[in-house]
């Protein structure tokens, strides 16, 4: 919740100590986030920032920390998109490849090893967006099924739904 | 969602491995920087508008006032019947001053000479003809009467009864019937002159 107490009058340090603590403990979520839809580190850290920057704006409106956290993911999932469909990416998806299947020594090994990792990530890019989402933040940081409907917007059923769906679908698309 | 963990070779497994990325060191600074100048620019922006949308609220509002500011004449055209512009104010109830009549004198375009006067003044005599169509044009004399000012038609009747100007027959009748000390208020409908072309004063 808001750590200021109703009624307190909230000096500028208060903010500023307010927004570092919100930028310690969901810069990770926004990056991960960003980083499943661009694939791109440096990309994937721009949208992130992007994205406090305009969370910074409604900081106001969303004292709740938790609340905070999901719009947060939103914004940067939106966004990220945004950003993808723009063009506006200044590297290639490599990195989520090249993360999937790190080098081994052995070329054989590691140009399989980099198709597998390539083959999900297009049946991943295949999901619908709705399905998309959810698959990501259950895969990010362990998220529990109550977690991920809390951050996704949803209700907790229809967590459990279209993650269903969605490994349904990889197992199928993967097989 | 360790609760619902796939196994090894699940999909979600790998994508969990894939996400596991770390902002770098300066992330945080990063995006402090870009927040701190985000608001700058935003505080910046604010300001210009103020500078500019304050002054220009101002001077819409004054045009508006302007344009829509209430006048003391509302001129109307008058043709057959005369009619005089309602005053915004009552009319004065007592006498007017010296002052008062000079103003209104000067602000009285009495009824231009008619060319009988002139020529009368010249010791002239216009033909029967000549006397019917001046006659004729005099119903379209303009008189123009001070807004609201019975004292105006009184000093036309006198310049008529002095002949230095020459008035129609329904003004003649009406002049004749108000008494000399009728205030305008006390005048039978002082205003209302038919069969004159009457056109109350531009302010």
């Amino acid at each position: 919740m808001r750590p200021w107490p109703a009624g307190r009058v909230v000096s500028a340090e208060d903010r500023v100590r307010d927004l570092d603590d919100r930028l310690a403990e969901s810069s990770a979520l926004a990056v991960r986030v960003a980083f499943s839809v661009l694939r791109n580190h440096a990309d994937a850290e721009d949208v992130a920032q992007e994205a406090f920057v305009r969370a910074s704006r409604r900081l106001g409106a969303l004292r709740d920390r938790d609340r905070f956290r999901a719009w947060l993911v939103r914004l940067t999932w939106r966004m990220a998109i945004d950003w993808q469909r723009s063009g506006r990416r200044r590297g290639t998806r490599e990195d989520a490849v090249a993360r999937l299947a790190p080098q081994h020594g052995n070329a054989e090994v590691d140009v399989a090893a980099r198709e597998r990792a390539a083959r999900l990530w297009q049946a991943i890019d295949a999901l619908p967006e709705r399905l998309r989402l959810v698959l990501v933040l259950a895969a990010i940081d362990g998220h529990t099924t109550r977690e991920v409907a809390a951050l996704a917007g949803v209700a907790e059923g229809t967590v459990k739904s279209r993650l269903f769906e969605a490994r349904r679908r990889l197992q199928e698309q993967l097989r | 969602m360790r609760d619902e963990r796939m196994d090894a070779d699940d999909p979600l497994r790998a994508l969990a491995d894939a996400l596991d990325v770390e902002p770098s060191p300066g992330f945080g600074a990063q995006a402090r920087q870009r927040i701190d100048a985000d608001r700058g620019a935003r505080r910046r922006t604010r300001r210009y508008a103020m500078a500019i949308i304050v002054p220009a609220a101002a001077i819409a509002l004054v045009v508006v006032w302007a344009a829509h500011r209430p006048s003391d004449v509302q001129p109307r055209a008058v043709s057959s019947h005369a009619e005089v512009v309602p005053q915004s104010a009552p009319p004065h109830p007592v006498a007017p001053t010296t002052e008062d009549l000079a103003a209104e004198r000067s602000a009285t375009a009495v009824v231009a000479r008619t060319r009988e006067s002139r020529m009368r003044d010249e010791g002239r005599r216009g033909s029967p003809r000549a006397f019917r169509n001046e006659s004729q044009a005099f119903a379209a004399v303009p008189v123009v009467v001070p807004r609201g000012q019975l004292e105006g038609v009184r000093q036309l009747a006198s310049a008529a009864a002095s002949g230095r100007v020459r008035i129609g027959p329904p003004l003649a009748d009406w002049a004749a019937g108000v008494q000399p000390e009728a205030t305008p208020l006390q005048a039978p409908d002082p205003l209302r002159v038919p069969a004159l072309s009457v056109e109350p004063l531009a302010n």
